[in-house]
């Protein structure tokens, strides 16, 4: 009887701090299942297999919550951590005790000594996993991190854990003298220690490298735009040079009265002038008022892109943005996804065009796309389903991820419309 | 009556632009009369702060004025939730997207050689006689919500169904063209139009536009395909709709 509360109150620990681990967002269900699913499958467990059974129930766990979470990494660390984080508890609350009492080898074999220690063993481990929880969301909001070291981790995460046991078991054939449960933690500390240094130093590289590429790539962009600029202000050098020589040569229609030479020379001279102001490099002016050097940046990047393309592209900024209360990184994504999936569907029209504009409306920002779109586009609600891409199979997560980031921050709203070819994407940012 | 508003601060293109305007209401004989036609923005407000009234307004953008036509029609906006804002301008296409989003206007006129303007002035004409006649004589329903500062209005026979989006509150609208999300509970959707029905936890189901249900599956399968969640506790309730 016992054994089985005790082996019940340390499975329903563990699902606590997985709980505890993955920040509180599982699913009420989600837990419930965890815990009855730990205290029906941990007691026989233990009694069939010993210690080793945790493993079992180990696999359960991420089972359970790869089914329920849909993403393998996390649903592997969590519970690995989780459990490690129970066995080091453990021996650092039995060393601290070892070291303060100095029991008898009668009241260690005593039920109460076992019950009282296990409890605080679990209040432990669920302290442990609130300090370690912060540490792991660190881990897990990083995306690029996850995909290139994810496995590394993984991996890392599993090894240590059965290191840990195997010592365990060793202990346990040499019946667990003080002296070995002393070595083990101190063991065990050490190593954890090491591991969470290693990972600590980890991210902070990986952060650092993400920053550095992100910053090129923005600098490139800005580049980009300078470039335009630079083009732009050349092509009004010349064109001053030029007006003064074509004042002249219309003074001089005038003076002779030849209205029908005059006429003649305005639309052949002129009027492609005129034109020629209406061009490409014209259309990225208005971008001067937009403060966000990022968002500048990704915006014009695209909009050239687009213009290389042959795509009637502008921006429209009428007022002058200083700020959109949303984080860069973010918004950068879903602009670049916005205007990537706008571009590639436009290209394919016969008269593509590409707007965007930013707009200030009493407390929000929009940011709005339209882009002309073919009378065959498939109907949205395709559109939105994950993997779905007019190019064909694996590409087609812009949207979907368009979709998942935006679900992620509380003040901002998405509206997608097609009507009379013309597909309309509005970013909606609230203060 | 439709009333008609012009502010431009350029004598002969105010006058050239009323004249094309009275000529068309004439020759049409359209429920319409010019009410103001002025240089000065001001007469304008005044006029519609005082009077209830639905309008089709032609501002120029660039007015010599403190406030350009932009500010001015937001002002209007105020008062005239449902009138016809059409502007006059020099750089028309670098400010289009910012009209309509900014104060919702109907069309642009750019004042430029190669545009037309007495023929744009006459289909904007049309398109808000139109739009005034519809919205005054027939019983079509609107489905309109506020949120933050965007008011969406799709019409009840359009939309499929709400889905809770992950924010709390925070709803996703389809329809068959559309999607778009806002925040609102769903529990006060389903209060606003006996069509919807409460078909899960987080769908609410316009139950005229069900295609199928597939009871096997729970799913419902709308008349665009699209597919929609129904619970076990819910599809009771929409017997008498077409089961498979």
């Amino acid at each position: 009887m016992s054994d089985f509360i005790n082996i019940s109150l340390q499975t329903i620990t563990i699902s606590l701090s997985i709980y505890i681990l993955f920040q509180y967002q599982l699913g009420k269900k989600l837990l419930f299942v965890l815990l009855i699913g730990s205290v029906l499958l941990g007691y026989p467990l233990f009694m069939w297999q010993g210690i080793i059974g945790v493993f079992i129930l180990l696999i359960f766990w991420i089972l359970i919550l790869s089914l329920f979470n849909k993403k393998i990494f996390p649903s592997i660390v969590v519970p690995v951590v989780a459990l490690i984080n129970l066995v080091i508890s453990d021996y650092i609350v039995r060393t601290i005790f070892l070291v303060i009492r100095k029991p008898s080898a009668e009241y260690l074999q005593s039920i109460s000594y076992i019950a009282g220690i296990n409890l605080v063993i679990c209040i432990v481990t669920l302290l442990l996993s609130f300090v370690v929880s912060y540490l792991l969301a660190n881990f897990l909001k990083q995306d690029s991190f996850m995909r290139s070291y994810g496995t590394v981790f993984a991996i890392l995460s599993v090894v240590t854990l059965i290191i840990f046991y195997i010592n365990i078991l060793i202990g346990k054939q040499s019946g667990f003298s003080d002296e070995n449960i002393r070595a083990n933690s101190v063991l065990f500390i050490f190593y954890f220690a090491i591991l969470i240094g290693v990972c600590i130093l980890l991210t902070r590289m990986i952060v650092k490298e993400t920053n550095m590429r992100n910053q090129q790539a923005q600098y490139e962009r800005l580049t980009e735009y300078t470039e335009n600029l630079e083009q732009m202000y050349t092509n009004m050098q010349k064109f001053r040079h030029d007006y003064i020589n074509i004042l002249l040569s219309m003074s001089e229609y005038i003076r002779s009265r030849d209205i029908d030479k005059l006429e003649q020379y305005f639309n052949n001279n002129i009027m492609p002038i005129s034109m020629s102001m209406k061009s490409n490099s014209y259309k990225l002016g208005s971008l001067h008022n937009l403060k966000m050097q990022e968002l500048k940046g990704i915006i014009s990047s695209k909009i050239i892109k687009a213009q290389e393309l042959k795509i009637d592209a502008n921006v429209e900024v009428v007022e002058p943005v200083e700020h959109i209360n949303m984080e860069p990184v973010n918004l950068c994504r879903c602009v670049g996804i916005i205007l990537d999936n706008a571009i590639e569907e436009a290209i394919h029209c016969e008269r593509p065009f590409v707007h965007v504009a930013l707009v200030k409306r009493g407390g929000s920002t929009l940011i709005v796309v339209s882009n002309s779109s073919r009378p065959t586009t498939p109907e949205l609600h395709k559109i939105y389903e994950k993997g779905f891409s007019t190019k064909g199979v694996n590409r087609g997560l812009g949207l979907n991820n368009l979709r998942e980031i935006v679900a992620s921050c509380n003040n901002v709203t998405l509206d997608t419309q097609i009507l009379d070819g013309k597909f309309t994407q509005v970013l909606d940012i609230a203060e | 009556m439709l009333e008609v508003f012009i502010c431009e601060d350029n004598d002969e293109q105010r006058r050239q632009l009323t004249k094309y305007i009275s000529d068309y209401i004439m020759i049409e004989n359209l429920d319409m009369k010019i009410t103001l036609s002025t240089a000065h923005s001001k007469e304008i407000l005044d006029y519609v702060k005082a009077n209830n009234v639905v309008g089709l307004y032609f501002l120029d953008v660039d007015l010599k004025e403190e406030k350009n036509g932009i500010v001015i029609a937001a002002e209007i906006r105020e008062y005239d939730p449902q009138g016809s804002i059409v502007f006059v301008t020099t750089h028309s296409e670098l400010t289009y997207l910012t009209f309509t989003y900014k104060v919702e206007a109907m069309d642009y006129i750019s004042k430029d050689q190669y545009t037309d303007i007495k023929k744009r002035v006459v289909e904007c004409i049309e398109t808000a006689y139109n739009r005034h006649v519809r919205n005054s004589y027939s019983n079509r329903k609107l489905f309109q919500v506020k949120s933050g500062e965007k008011m969406i209005s799709v019409d009840y026979n359009d939309i499929l169904f709400f889905e809770t989006a992950l924010q709390p509150h925070k709803l996703i609208l389809h329809t068959v063209n559309r999607q778009v999300e806002f925040y609102y509970k769903l529990k006060d959707v389903l209060s606003m139009d006996s069509r919807f029905y409460r078909c899960h936890n987080s769908y609410v189901v316009n139950k005229d536009n069900i295609a199928e249900i597939d009871t096997a599956k729970r799913e419902i399968i709308m008349i665009n395909g699209q597919k929609c969640f129904v619970s076990n506790r819910y599809i009771k309730g929409l017997k008498g709709v077409a089961m498979k």
